[in-house]
């Protein structure tokens, strides 16, 4: 499990309901607006909802990978050459 | 014996010169499409253009338009009545007495404008080809199947590292395919078969396939070969739009440092996860290939090799041979000769010529953004033909450079590239349909 915690961040989270948010507003709430104009922009504001979403995600998943590099440029360098003197 | 006919021996010439005499454009046209098909199984040979499909659709092209034969009676029936009626009935009877007298031309390859179920019973018993493209082409399975292929081959983690970069190089290089619908609208094609032909410019063949297959089932068979033509002049056309565009100065451009650590399987695996249910939930219409894309992507992060050797091997390459030899075989005389063709040859270039010069401007744009540190030529790469665009900006880079290496970059956009184009064709079958 401990593989997973990756997964456990708020970008996670908030990416995955944004995406979720998006769909129940381009394919139920939408849909169920009376007004014309209402309903294309609460589908269109869906559908961006989505992309946003999984940009979030994908943004954590950067920003992680970041900080890990961070962490490894700034322990010392093990595998080049070493003092013998 | 004297009154045998020698010709009647060798039915496709006999039914050569005959359509000559008939219908001339068919004459030119048959002959046109075997010397065509010759053309571009050479160019396939020599690598100009894509062999895995134009070999097969070359050899499918001249051996349909050279195989035409007198059908007996039954079978030319079958096609016949089994078609959907001509508007002239008059015509229509005229066909079906032609049928009847055993002087209908045609091939055992395949009758793609059989719809009524006896008559395709009986023709699937006939025409070799009839079961792939009955039960493989007209269901877009074979684009599942191509999908699935990809997707195996596909590495998200290339996105994920650079969202910003991958998804507005993307963006950007779906320029042609908005751009050439309301082109095509103002040419005179309806909405449905310009969504279908703008698809082109997602450089993405099974994307293509199936946008005309569900938007305009008419017109899908110039539509594709127009698609996969084109898909094959990408590759030998777009390294040359790149030196066109970018300086040698700025291909020799070396990308700033990679990061060491990568992206975990797992990561990769939920985001496929939640991109498909998201994906699927939004666009329905488009969910058989938006699930092949990412089952294919989900079994590489799960490391299921078994099924990773399966998609990658037989199913990818056996699909493309058969799509490639399906789409050649229907490229007759008598069922590509459309006043519509000549239109779509044009939109299709346009269309993937602004792609590219789209991707390319939003290269620019990130290479000036980036504080002139990220190399121009990855915008190529947004135009979603995987991985071939990826290694046309690789190339053309090496050649400038020999130790700048952008492929990473490159296939970020390119993987970003191919989820766009899924997403678009998703919002053109849900607007059009």
């Amino acid at each position: 499990m401990s593989r997973l915690r990756v997964l456990a961040t708020p970008y996670w989270a908030i990416g995955t309901s944004l995406a979720f948010l998006g769909v129940a507003l381009a394919r139920v709430i939408g849909p169920a607006l009376a007004e014309d104009a209402a309903r294309r922009y609460t589908a269109a504001g869906g559908h961006v909802l989505v992309g946003l979403g999984l940009f979030v995600i994908c943004l954590g998943v950067r920003n992680r990978l970041r900080a890990a590099n961070a962490d490894t440029a700034a322990e010392p360098d093990q595998t080049g050459p070493q003092n013998t003197a | 014996m004297e009154n045998l006919d020698i010709l009647h021996l060798f039915q496709g010439v006999e039914t050569l010169i005959q359509s000559f005499s008939d219908n001339p454009a068919i004459f030119f046209g048959r002959v046109g499409m075997m010397v065509l098909g010759m053309v571009l199984l050479y160019m396939g040979k020599k690598g100009i253009l894509e062999p895995l499909l134009m070999i097969p659709m070359g050899l499918g092209m001249c051996a349909v338009n050279a195989g035409v034969l007198f059908l007996d009676p039954q079978t030319g029936s079958a096609i016949a009545q089994g078609s959907a009626p001509l508007a002239d009935v008059a015509a229509q009877g005229q066909l079906e007495a032609t049928a009847a007298a055993g002087q209908m031309h045609g091939t055992l390859m395949l009758a793609p404008l059989v719809e009524k179920t006896d008559q395709l019973m009986y023709i699937l018993q006939i025409d070799f080809l009839q079961p792939i493209y009955t039960f493989m082409f007209s269901n877009g399975l074979i684009a599942c199947f191509m999908f699935m292929g990809i997707g195996v081959l596909l590495d998200v983690g290339f996105v994920m590292a650079r969202p910003y970069l991958s998804m507005f190089l993307a963006i950007a290089a779906e320029f042609g395919t908005i751009a050439t619908v309301p082109i095509a609208i103002a040419l005179g094609l309806t909405p449905q078969e310009a969504a279908s032909v703008a698809m082109v410019g997602g450089a993405d063949g099974p994307m293509v396939l199936f946008t005309s297959l569900t938007l305009a089932k008419h017109m899908f068979v110039p539509i594709t070969v127009v698609a996969y033509l084109y898909l094959g002049l990408a590759y030998g056309g777009y390294p040359y739009l790149i030196r066109f565009l970018i300086p040698a100065k700025l291909r020799a451009i070396k990308m700033p440092p990679r990061a060491k650590v990568k992206v975990t399987a797992d990561e990769k695996l939920a985001f496929a996860v939640v991109g498909c249910t998201v994906l699927c939930l939004l666009f329905p219409s488009a969910s058989p290939l938006l699930l092949s894309l990412f089952l294919g992507i989900a079994i590489r992060e799960a490391g299921l090799q078994y099924f990773i050797n399966l998609l990658d091997g037989p199913v990818l390459y056996g699909a493309t041979m058969f799509l490639g030899l399906t789409l050649g075989v229907l490229c007759e005389a008598s069922l590509i000769l459309d006043p519509k063709v000549l239109i779509l040859l044009v939109l299709g270039i346009v269309s993937l010529l602004l792609s590219g010069i789209g991707g390319i401007v939003g290269g620019y744009l990130a290479y000036f953004f980036s504080g002139r540190k990220i190399n121009p030529t990855i915008g190529i790469a947004g135009v979603s033909c995987v991985p071939s665009c990826a290694k046309v900006a690789q190339k053309e880079v090496t050649k400038s450079n020999p130790v700048s290496i952008i492929l990473p970059e490159a296939l970020g956009a390119n993987v970003c590239g191919v989820i766009t184009t899924a997403i678009l064709t998703g919002i053109y079958v849900t607007i059009f349909r």
